[in-house]
């Protein structure tokens, strides 16, 4: 397993990886779970509508690589595949949440945790008529904007852009993951990146209108430019 | 469609350079003579630009020894014969087991 680290890249490599992770070796799955645990993570965690949820799912995303290696039939590629067993294992827990918890979630509960420890609760994005875009901008840092706002695109098409614009998948690999064709991988990238810029609109707008220097950490989005 | 319709619709292709290069050139001169689809069009740029600093959600730092521990313990569970002990299965977590 030496060389596993640059190994991946061609399918005679991978077949070989393979072969070691179905005999059970140990240092393979060291590999694997090195080079995986932490993309399958992000996904989970922002795939599930309880993100505290997320390293135990990803623990049982690795035990059902663990168990299915066996039948792993190198039709698609070994990335695609462990990704197709989390997005199954968010779906189901999608499915179970909305069974038995959605009643459950108030507005109250939280939805991504701010630097400082503190819960950014459904409340938090929503829309107060009290608090003007421009006040809520200055109270929000940016990436718990994006993270809150992109939790509340739908599904199909929050996947989408999730392994499109965070992992980085070509849509090739997108559509081969969820089994579908390129048409239906464009369509929900595009729906699923406007439902997401039309959410973050006001603190945009508030952003623009905010002086460069008025509270450091702010949502700042043009300035990114 | 119109113009405006059209160019909006190619946003997000245009956004990953994924218009055949006429479609790409058309999209930008359009951008170049319509003020109202490039103010548009520069907020699909910031949003995208803002879901690419988001980053991947960072993992526990002892997530990977969490994982390697529990192919370990499922490791050791199939290599052995089930028991048909009631105690054992009912428990989920196989280290707990009786035997």
């Amino acid at each position: 397993v030496g060389n596993l680290a640059s190994a991946i890249g061609s399918r005679p490599e991978e077949a070989a990886i393979v072969a070691q992770l179905r005999e059970g070796s140990e240092e393979a799955f060291a590999w694997l779970i090195a080079k995986y645990h932490q993309p399958i993570f992000s996904l989970v965690y922002r795939t599930i509508p309880n993100p505290q949820d997320a390293a135990d799912l990803t623990q049982e995303v690795f035990i059902k690589v663990f168990r299915g290696i066996g039948k792993f039939n190198g039709e698609a590629s070994l990335r695609t595949w462990i990704y197709r067993i989390a997005l199954h294992e968010s779906s189901n827990q999608r499915r179970w949440w909305s069974r038995h918890r959605q009643q459950e979630i108030t507005i109250e509960t939280e939805i991504a945790n701010s630097d400082e420890g503190d819960g950014l609760s459904l409340k938090d994005t929503l829309m107060d008529a009290a608090e003007s875009p421009f006040e809520m901008a200055a109270h929000t840092e940016v990436a718990q904007r994006v993270e809150a706002e992109l939790r509340m695109v739908p599904e199909p098409y929050r996947t989408v852009v999730l392994l499109r614009d965070i992992e980085g998948f070509a849509y090739e690999e997108i559509a081969d993951i969820l089994k579908t064709n390129l048409g239906t991988v464009k369509s929900r990238l595009m729906r699923g990146r406007a439902q997401l810029k039309q959410r973050l609109k006001p603190y945009m707008e508030a952003a623009s209108r905010r002086p460069p220097s008025a509270a450091p950490g702010v949502l700042r989005l043009e300035e990114a430019q | 469609m119109s113009a405006c319709g059209k160019t909006r619709e190619a946003f997000s292709s245009y956004l990953d350079g994924a218009l055949s290069g006429r479609e790409m050139q058309a999209t930008a001169a359009h951008l170049e003579r319509c003020e109202e689809c490039a103010a548009e069009f520069s907020e699909w740029r910031q949003m995208h630009e803002a879901l690419y600093r988001l980053g991947p959600a960072k993992a526990p730092a002892d997530l990977a020894l969490r994982l390697r521990i529990a192919v370990s313990k499922e490791r050791g569970f199939v290599g052995r014969t089930p028991c048909s002990h009631l105690c054992c299965s009912s428990q989920r977590d196989w280290s707990a087991r009786c035997c």
